[in-house]
């Protein structure tokens, strides 16, 4: 963490997040600061709580007790006349602008070409003229190597290619946060390479914040200037991937680690 | 008495006109069925508790009664409150009422078969509502479902004869009025009779070939 | 409201009889002719398809109009009442047909399998082993088909046979109370429906109970 950044906000701050699914406590009191810029790579053993965090950042899913601020703006709450309030869909719809998200099926619009899964947003959310928005969608299918399938339907797509263009559609609405979660983990295993590289390129912009889910260890190593382990809903871990994989401090740390990595 | 077919011929041009208010009152009432169904699978899944139940009763009940009962309680009591329809409005907005009950089903079923993940990823994108719905979620819930509208659409068609309950001159009136002049029942309705099977085993025909296109489009 | 009592009373009488009736004679049309298009015959299967393409192909009020006017001038004669049951049984027997058809051919291959391992005859499988376990996937359906055909005893009236509707349409015309007779109207067949949906629901419990088909699921 650099000097100059705990001057300012947190990009993301959790504090005392909690969420249950009916009895089961899935995020358990978390705490966790992410700062801008930060590449965080978010691991834990399955059923940890690690996409329901994700699901919690992105509005999906709606904490029931601490707080989420994003960019120091409480996510769930807003002031109404100088009283706090329960957010309305027009302060989500504000945060949200901020955050985008991948996901490990994809999850793109079956019915629609690969343009135009990355130009709706644009349109619809942002207001950018068609022309202006299908000429970006060109622009960033270039940048993760895809330029030629603009006509293409999910349906004719690679796992790995849907992936990216998942991704280009997440990065046309210019967010500041970019949540990934396991979205190597359905690829055939020579199509994670192509996906990885994409990620790599984007772990090298300071205007992104990212925070990834991985099983892949040694990307996690590679990208992530900051990694984070995760169970039971809490976090048991935090630091440097040097430090997090070489010298972990929590046994349980090195257990799931020796695990993952004898696997 | 036997099926005298030179009779059967002289009726045809009768029929012309009584046709014309049949595919009048399929096609408007059809037309109200789907928006009105539309109406209430998306009212049901509101977040306002009240609406969604009030909605979800309204359609029970719809479906519950008779077709001809609400036919009369638009005929005799709708004029009572103001606006005074002709028979053939009256009965395409019954049809299109009762009709939609169970596009309404349908539509559900179909909403309900777009996975959540498809809401989530329109989520991220801060698509908001009205553009998740229209972009989104319905083009991919109303492809699987259109041969039970296209169903829908045929048993519309078919119950257009209670029609002639609120004296509209379509088919089956047509028919029983040549028969009440002729005293000769026998070729008016099975004409009309016939009519309508004919009708409804080509519609059927389509409804198959439509749903093994629907397949398809699933698959691709 | 008191003096219009005796007359709902006896269309309310009526409507019960024609549903019951008519399901009694769907029940019995729907099952043969859904056995029939499984029938190793091709004649059957044919006379099966038939029936029911005609009666779904046209509407029941079409049909109880042939049937009441049409028919007898070739010597068939039928009082309302009989009319009104022997078309609505048969118009939602051909439905019905498609349900029993529908659920037959869903029962799993083993099951015959397992009763020809048994040595039972096609009727022994047909009624022990197959019926059955078909006759639970049946009720769902059946039930809505019931609530159709009660819906479809409203058409009687307009062969002048005094249930429910037609009564509800002489009161009407006698009191002129257009919007509360037909409000009241609509909430009989509403609870009559609900009542039905109710009783198919406890069926359906009572049929699945404790069943499972013994293999790996
Ligand atoms: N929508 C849901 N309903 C009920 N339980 C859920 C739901 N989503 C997740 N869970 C449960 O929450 C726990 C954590 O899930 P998740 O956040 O997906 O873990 P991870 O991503 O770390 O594997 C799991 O036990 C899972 O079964
Ligand atoms: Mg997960």
């Amino acid at each position: 963490m650099t000097d100059s950044a705990k001057d300012s906000h947190p990009l993301i701050r959790l504090a005392r997040v909690s969420k249950a699914y009916g009895a089961q406590k899935v995020i358990d009191g978390m705490d966790l600061d992410i700062w801008p810029s930060q590449k965080v790579a978010l691991i834990g053993p399955s059923g940890s709580g690690k996409s329901t965090l994700l699901r919690l950042l992105m509005t999906i899913e709606k904490i029931d007790g601490g707080a989420i601020e994003i960019g120091g703006v409480s996510m769930w709450t807003q002031t109404e006349g100088g009283r706090e309030v329960p957010a309305g869909e027009a302060h989500l719809k504000t945060i949200r602008s901020r955050i985008g998200m991948v996901f490990q099926a994809f999850n793109l619009f079956p019915h629609m070409t690969v343009e135009k899964n990355i130009t709706l947003a644009p349109v619809t959310v942002l207001g950018l003229e068609p022309k202006e928005a299908r000429r970006r969608a060109v622009e960033l299918l270039g940048e993760v190597g895809l330029d030629h399938k603009k006509d293409a339907y999910p349906a004719q797509l690679s796992g790995g290619e849907k992936q990216r263009v998942a991704i280009a559609r997440a990065l046309a609405l210019r967010p500041e946060i970019l949540l990934f979660d396991e979205i190597t983990s359905a690829l055939d295993p020579e199509r994670v390479g192509e996906v990885l590289e994409v990620l790599r390129r984007l772990a090298n912009r300071q205007d992104i914040t990212m925070l990834l889910v991985t099983h892949q260890m040694h990307f996690a190593r590679e990208v992530a200037d900051r990694v984070v382990f995760m169970e039971h809903g809490k976090v048991v871990e935090d630091g440097r991937p040097e430090q997090i994989f070489e010298h972990p401090k929590q046994d349980r740390t090195r257990q799931f680690l020796t695990n993952v990595l004898n696997y | 008495m036997t099926f005298d077919w030179g009779f059967v011929y002289s009726l045809l041009p009768k029929f012309g006109a009584a046709l014309g208010v049949t595919v009048q009152a399929t096609l408007a009432g059809m037309v109200l069925a789907l928006i009105l169904g539309l109406i209430w699978a998306i009212a049901r899944r509101s977040k306002n508790r009240a609406l969604a139940i009030a909605v979800g009763f309204l359609v029970e009940f719809i479906r519950s009664t008779p077709l001809l009962v609400q036919l009369y309680f638009l005929f005799y009591v709708l004029p009572l409150w103001g606006p005074s329809l002709t028979p053939l409005e009256t009965g395409i907005l019954a049809l299109g009422l009762h009709y939609s009950a169970y596009t309404a089903e349908v539509y559900r079923a179909g909403i309900n078969g777009v996975p959540r993940a498809q809401w989530e990823a329109a989520l991220a994108l801060n698509l908001g509502r009205t553009v998740t719905w229209k972009s989104v979620i319905l083009p991919q819930a109303v492809v699987p479902i259109l041969p039970a509208l296209g169903n829908y659409l045929v048993a519309l068609f078919k119950e257009t004869p209670l029609l002639s309950a609120i004296t509209l001159l379509e088919l089956l009136h047509t028919a029983k009025l040549i028969g009440a002049d002729t005293f000769r029942y026998l070729e008016p309705l099975t004409l009309v009779g016939v009519f309508f099977l004919a009708l409804s085993l080509i519609a059927s025909t389509l409804i198959r070939k439509l749903e093994n296109a629907c397949d398809r489009f699933r698959q691709g | 409201m008191i003096d219009y009592l005796p007359a709902l009373a006896s269309g309310l009488k009526i409507t019960l009889m024609l549903t019951l009736g008519a399901m009694g004679v769907a029940c019995a049309a729907a099952v043969t002719a859904g056995l029939a298009r499984h029938s190793s015959q091709a004649m059957v299967r044919a006379l099966a398809w038939a029936y029911v393409e005609l009666f779904r192909g046209t509407s029941a009020l079409v049909q109880l109009f042939w049937v009441y006017f049409a028919l007898p001038l070739v010597g068939i004669r039928f009082d309302a009442i009989t009319a009104g049951i022997l078309v609505l049984g048969l118009n939602s027997g051909a439905y019905g047909a498609e349900v029993v058809r529908g659920a037959l051919a869903a029962v799993p291959r083993e099951q015959y399998q397992a009763a020809r391992a048994l040595n039972l005859s096609s009727k022994q499988t047909l009624l022990t082993v197959i019926l059955p376990q078909a006759a639970i996937a049946m009720v769902p359906p059946a039930g809505n088909l019931a609530i159709e055909l009660l819906k479809n005893t409203a058409l009687v009236s307009l062969i002048t046979l005094g249930d429910l509707t037609f009564q509800a349409q002489t009161l009407r015309a006698a009191t002129l109370q257009s919007g509360a007779v037909f409000a009241w109207l609509l909430a009989i067949y509403f609870l009559l429906a609900q009542l039905m949906r109710f009783g198919f629901r406890r069926l359906e419990l009572r049929l699945a109970h404790g069943r499972d088909y013994g293999g790996i699921s």
